[in-house]
């Protein structure tokens, strides 16, 4: 948007400031003989010889917009469109200092302001352009005080809100991981009692290995018992047999 | 159990003190006058509870006397008693923190030649105006058209007085309003035309140039600027630039409220003591004021 404002160039003007009577009817005028410009992000980068100034988007487009032709109101409006904040006249007369401070308006339209935070819109290069933005809307000179006192509130809830958000992210965070943690105890409870029972079944088994060993070995000692018994049985009738038998002389 | 409303005076206007007192005959409250040059200053001095003061007297005595009796529980224009008892030093600074657009002023503490050049161009050029505290009604402001007669003056108040005053930008052709702010109202405000042969402003002797439908975006400056100052009443000056860009000049309290009821026959007395009132019966339940 920024871009687009600087294509349609303001009206070059080369006139020193004025000084003496502050003119009245003089519509803003802004200089651009001899300077060049750069949009950077959200800033317009203004180099006129060695110096460099830094101009935020609501003063980039009070800047762009001030043709010498365009009212206050004028210049308000347009400021609105072009970066979507809220411009108020306050607004706009406080940038037009600042930008006469910084020798980029031809002729004051107003005698200067007292200091604001909207001196921060036109500022050496190299500052940090989102704070300054924020400050700049946040504090315009003249402002409905209810309504940016409404807006801070607004503000603060939404900063709690956020911090209730994340405290029950945090707490659903916690409960997660001690839900992980009797989950990966149970797991491991249940892993220990599966080791357990399988030992407890393999132990079992190896029980029932033996006590078959053992029947066998009973059944085999029993058989092998058995087969003595009726060894002996035969040897004892073979022994009464001989005894019966004449002996021959 | 009759209100009371104490008066604290000390030179102060005859009307200011008359107009107080017929308000509070109307309302039924007690006026009492204290006489701050013979105050006492005794534990028996002090005021009973839920009582009103107001302070129209500007002398040392007078805001001396009001100190002493200002307490949680009397009612006053001040919103809380830190606020009489640490009154704003820097008036000026306090109005462009808060946001509100004020002359832009530098205080002068020397007279080199390329110093107050470079206050000059900050200030928007010649003329400036060359302020020293104190006065009233215009007495200690001056304006310099060159920087001869800059110079010139500096010299005498800076080196001569060794005074530091207050360089400030001149708004031409502006309108200077007086608004008078009552509680969380802007009662009344009128017009301040300049002085023929003069570069200051007087009020205006024309009865229409007074209405109590303060114009909206005048009624919340002089709200803001009197909020700003930690006070409930407030007389507020302001300019209206032909460009439309309203400035705040200062505060002023206690002020003349008196004004508008002589040039407009404004009732700026009544809604003082309505609002005394109410701060005191808030101060009984113990509500916030």
């Amino acid at each position: 948007m920024l871009s687009a404002l600087f294509l349609a160039a303001p009206v070059a003007s080369a006139e020193e400031p004025a000084k003496t009577i502050v003119p009245t009817s003089t519509l803003p005028t802004a200089k651009t003989e001899g300077s060049t410009f750069a949009v950077e992000d959200d800033a317009v980068v203004v180099t006129t010889g060695k110096s460099t100034v830094r101009l935020h988007p609501i003063a980039a487009a009070i800047f762009a917009l001030s043709d010498g032709k365009r009212s206050i109101d004028a210049i308000r409006k347009g400021a609105e469109e072009a970066t979507g904040y809220p411009v108020d006249e306050p607004t706009v007369f406080a940038a037009l200092d600042a930008l006469a401070d910084a020798k980029l308006i031809s002729a004051r339209v107003t005698p200067p302001g007292g200091e604001t935070e909207l001196d921060l819109v036109v500022v050496a290069d190299g500052t940090d352009a989102k704070e300054l933005v924020a400050k700049a809307t946040s504090k315009s000179p003249g402002a409905d005080w209810t309504k940016v006192k409404a807006s801070e509130e607004k503000a603060k809830r939404a900063v709690s809100e956020k911090h209730k958000s994340e405290a029950a992210e945090k707490r659903t965070d916690t409960k997660l991981k001690a839900a992980e943690e009797d989950r990966k105890k149970a797991f491991s409870a249940y892993g220990a009692g599966r080791v357990k029972q399988e030992q407890a079944l393999k132990a079992k088994t190896a029980k029932a290995g033996d006590e078959k060993m053992l029947g066998a070995q009973r059944t085999a000692a029993e058989s092998a018992a058995k087969s003595e018994r009726v060894l002996r049985k035969k040897l004892a009738l073979r022994e009464m047999d001989k005894k019966k038998q004449p002996q021959k002389l | 159990m009759t209100a009371l409303f104490h008066c604290i005076d000390d030179g102060a206007p005859e009307e200011t003190v008359r107009l107080l007192a017929e308000a509070c005959a109307s309302r039924s409250v007690e006026f009492r006058a204290i006489e701050a040059s013979t105050f006492r200053y005794r534990p028996q001095d002090r005021l009973p509870p839920h009582s009103m003061l107001y302070r129209p007297a500007v002398s040392r005595a007078a805001q001396l006397v009001e100190e002493f009796l200002l307490r949680d529980d009397v009612a006053s224009f001040y919103p809380d008693v830190d606020a009489a008892l640490f009154s704003c030093g820097a008036p000026r600074r306090q109005l462009e923190r808060v946001g509100l657009t004020v002359p832009r002023s530098i205080p002068v503490a020397c007279t080199d030649a390329p110093v107050l050049a470079d206050h000059v161009e900050r200030l928007g050029g010649f003329p400036v105006i060359v302020k020293i505290g104190g006065g009233e009604g215009g007495i200690g402001v001056m304006r310099a058209d060159s920087m001869p007669v800059l110079r010139a003056l500096l010299d005498h108040l800076v080196r001569g007085q060794g005074q530091v005053p207050e360089l400030s930008a001149y708004v031409p052709d502006a309108m200077h309003h007086r608004v008078i702010v009552v509680g969380d109202r802007a009662v009344a405000t009128y017009e301040n035309p300049i002085e023929p042969d003069d570069f200051r402003s007087k009020p205006s002797e024309d009865p229409a140039a007074y209405t109590a439908d303060v114009p909206a975006e005048l009624a919340s400056l002089a709200l803001a600027a009197t909020r700003s100052q930690r006070l409930r009443f407030g007389g507020v000056d302001l300019l209206r630039h032909p460009s439309g860009r309203l400035y705040v000049l200062e505060v002023n309290f206690p002020c003349f409220f008196a004004q508008a009821t002589l040039g407009g026959g404004l009732d700026i007395a009544g809604p003082m003591i309505d609002e005394l009132l109410a701060v005191s019966a808030a101060l009984r339940t113990n509500r916030p004021r």
